[in-house]
């Protein structure tokens, strides 16, 4: 185990080292099509994935892969197909609407001829597009059964073992997210103190400090709103935002800072990270009058500490009620800071 | 009673009197045009459903299709024409999926509506069953229908309104017909959904039961469907492909009609293929809708289509066209006439006269609503209590159409926002 984590350790280091992100190499010939990278020194995604588990990386959606639901290769060729045949011989073909007769028809159908094209249904003229026709909307059609249709299906087929998937089947087609990761706070904190998280608080707290981690916090912050639609309790959220005071040069401690934070809290109240220098603090049970005297209690108390750090306290609670899932609350509230 | 109506001096009291014979007896050889116009209505337009229904007693097989019960199930396209139906599209194209035909797909052609109809339709796309073409300009109902003739991939190709409700079994009693080859399309039985809504609905449920249900049943039954109606009417695809399907302009349910009748096609009516339509729920909007249909039917039946009456096109086509114009041009300009003539020098000296016919025209109503609700379940013996007031609403109808005729022969305002304008000056206007 002791060594799993070390391995852990050393790929954080690593993905350090890269600048704090690794991305998705594609690579058409390996199983999964995208391989991860580091100076040539290739990268075990299960690693990376175990690391975003603990919170010591944050994923980076890239794209999309769709696999074989037979074979899982990556190797699969989706196109447009027939929705009649299934046949991928179709083309797309321009139609056009005689006004006089109302004939609808491909535009192969009316003869060209030197003024114009000759309508088969009443034998009149098309001169002027938009005068005596015009063209309904994009048509495909196939060349292989002679159906006509506005949107083609889509179809796939694998490279691999050669088995088509027809539109009745696309939902069984295996879809799989490629991600890039990027260095989490938590992760950051972790190569500083020279090791992953310790084992026996990982689960809940950043180190030993009285900080939930993000991924707890949020799942705390869920409940709280679960609780509310069903029992209509209240609750609220502060958002604490500080500055780091520059101290010569080094990086300052946030210890002493969260420490004095949670200070003003009561047992029942959680903090949380929402990013670096970025704190969430959830007061279930409290209204917004009292929360917002805490708010303004922490941004005003005359503490040094607090005031070295800048901090500035609001409530947020309401940005929240939009925000379906945990990550859409914390990208809710990041959109609000880069706004603010 | 008699007495009685004597003493209030009741223009009843001819009726029911023992002198009421010698009356209608002096009535009939006055020669006065309204009591002649009144025999041959009852003729045309009452003793054949009076036959029908006797015809029914004897053998019931005259009500319902051929084959009765197989299994031939042909494939078919339902294709619905629409421009803002709305939300309405989605019980539209539910009730098809839903009406337990096993091979049915439906088409949507929407005309550029401006609403949301297109996403309520194409939320049903996933079924495989449903398709969507959404026109990038609006060109009319005959265009849009056209474009989804040319999509479709059934056998048959079932055209039916946006706001209509096909109901569980109508596309099994409707295709039944099509075993027979001759036969090019099929007409479904319309209802109102909206009957109850008022009494506007009401006298038209009453008016779809005799006219639509009983007068199209007999007529197709003599091999003379006059009309195979654009809200629900079921054709042989290949036999609208043959035609080019749709003309642009007004009537275009009339005009296809015609054409079918003049390849040769047999029309047929399914008096249980229960379709469900909203009707106008105003009296302003009905009128305007009877006018547009009978402005259509000058158009298309007796300009557009004037050598229908030529016998080359069969004897029936010709008995049609001529049954067309003595009953539906000539007898509502002629009671527009006569009641004109009437009120102008009879003034109202002649109470017995009017109130006979009354009399007689609410008892013959009487007695053919009660021969639909058996024939046709429809409509509901509760509107019995309505059928005094049938007759004068169809007189009024009558009347509204008379002028109606009048104006379209006369050529007077012409145009119809049923047809774009750019393709207004485009298609000839007969």
């Amino acid at each position: 185990m002791i060594e799993r984590r070390q391995d852990l350790f050393r790929v954080l280091a690593i993905v350090q080292g890269l600048g704090g992100n690794v991305l998705p190499d594609w690579d058409r010939v390996s199983d999964r099509g995208v391989t991860y990278n580091a100076r040539g020194e290739p990268l075990d995604d299960r690693d990376l994935e175990s690391l975003v588990q603990s919170d010591h990386l944050e994923r980076i959606f890239m794209d999309r892969i769709s696999r074989c639901p037979w074979c899982r290769s990556h190797a699969l060729n989706m196109r447009e197909v027939c929705v009649s045949c299934k046949s991928p011989r179709i083309v797309a073909v321009q139609l056009l609407h005689h006004f006089r007769c109302g004939y609808v028809a491909p535009e192969y159908e009316f003869t060209a001829e030197s003024d114009g094209r000759r309508c088969p249904k009443c034998h009149g003229m098309l001169r002027d597009r938009g005068t005596d026709h015009d063209a309904p909307g994009p048509h495909f059609t196939c060349q292989s059964c002679d159906s006509s249709f506005q949107v083609p299906e889509i179809g796939a087929v694998c490279l691999g073992c050669g088995r088509q998937t027809h539109s009745d089947d696309l939902q069984r087609i295996i879809y799989e997210d490629v991600y890039g990761y990027k260095l989490s706070p938590l992760g950051a904190a972790a190569l500083r103190a020279g090791s992953l998280q310790p084992k026996q608080t990982e689960q809940l707290t950043e180190f030993d400090l009285p900080l939930l981690r993000r991924s707890v916090f949020m799942a705390f912050l869920d409940d709280e709103r679960k609780r509310r639609r069903r029992f209509h309790s209240t609750f609220n959220v502060l958002l604490v935002t500080t500055e780091p005071p520059v101290i010569d040069g080094a990086a300052p401690d946030e210890r002493a800072l969260i420490e004095t934070i949670a200070e003003f809290l009561t047992e029942t109240d959680k903090l949380g990270r929402l990013d670096e220098c970025q704190y969430l603090v959830l007061l279930p049970s409290v209204d917004s009058k009292t929360a917002s005297a805490l708010a303004r209690k922490l941004s005003s108390d005359p503490s040094s500490i607090l005031r070295e750090w800048k901090l500035q306290a609001q409530v947020v609670v309401g940005l929240l009620d939009g925000a379906p899932t945990p990550e859409g609350i914390a990208a809710s509230l990041r959109a609000v800071l880069a706004d603010g | 009673m008699v007495d009685f109506l004597h003493v209030l001096g009741s223009p009843l009291s001819p009726l029911v009197s023992v002198g009421a014979l010698q009356h209608w007896q002096a009535l009939l050889v006055s020669s006065n045009v309204l009591v002649w116009m009144f025999i041959v209505s009852v003729l045309r337009f009452d003793v054949p459903a009076f036959t029908m229904w006797i015809v029914s007693l004897i053998d019931s097989r005259v009500l319902r299709p051929p084959g009765r019960g197989d299994t031939y199930w042909p494939s078919v396209s339902v294709i619905v024409a629409g421009r803002n139906p709305g939300a309405a599209i989605r019980r539209t194209i539910s009730s098809v999926l839903d009406s337990g035909y096993p091979r049915v797909e439906v088409l949507y052609a929407d005309d550029q509506s401006t609403d949301d109809s297109v996403r309520h339709a194409r939320s049903f796309e996933r079924s495989r069953s449903v398709r969507v073409f959404a026109s990038a300009q609006h060109s009319g109902k005959p265009t849009n229908l056209n474009l989804a003739i040319l999509m479709a991939r059934g056998e048959l190709a079932f055209v039916l309104d946006a706001d209509a409700e096909i109901e569980v079994g109508t596309i099994h009693r409707l295709v039944a017909y099509f075993r027979d080859p001759r036969v090019g399309a099929v007409s479904a039985n319309i209802f109102v959904r909206n009957a109850s809504c008022n009494l506007v609905t009401r006298l038209q449920e009453i008016e779809y039961a005799l006219n639509g249900s009983i007068g199209r049943l007999w007529h197709a039954r003599l091999g003379m469907l006059p009309i195979l109606p654009g809200v629900a009417s079921i054709f042989r695809t290949s036999a609208l492909r043959e035609l080019g399907g749709y003309d642009t302009g007004l009537g275009d349910d009339t005009d296809m009609t015609i054409r079918m009748r003049k390849r040769g096609w047999r029309l047929e009516f399914a008096l249980e293929a229960r379709i469900w339509t909203d009707e106008p729920e105003t009296m302003g909007r009905l009128m305007r809708q009877r006018i547009r249909w009978a402005r259509n039917m000058v158009k298309v039946r007796i300009r557009k289509h004037a050598d229908f009456i030529n016998p080359r096109y069969g004897w029936d086509n010709t008995a049609l066209a001529l049954d067309n114009l003595v009953f539906r041009v000539t007898l509502p300009l002629c009671v527009l006439f006569a009641i004109t003539w009437g009120l102008a020098v009879h003034g109202g000296d002649k109470p017995v006269l009017f109130t006979s016919l009354y009399f007689f025209t609410t008892v013959l109503v009487f007695c053919k609503v009660l021969i639909a609700n058996d024939l046709a379940r429809t409509p509901p013996l509760f509107d019995l209590a309505l059928v005094p007031l049938y007759p004068p609403y169809r007189l009024l109808v009558r009347l509204v159409e008379a002028l109606a005729i009048l104006r379209e022969l006369l050529r007077i305002g012409l145009y119809h926002p049923y047809v774009p304008r750019r393709i207004w000056s485009e298609i000839p206007h007969w």
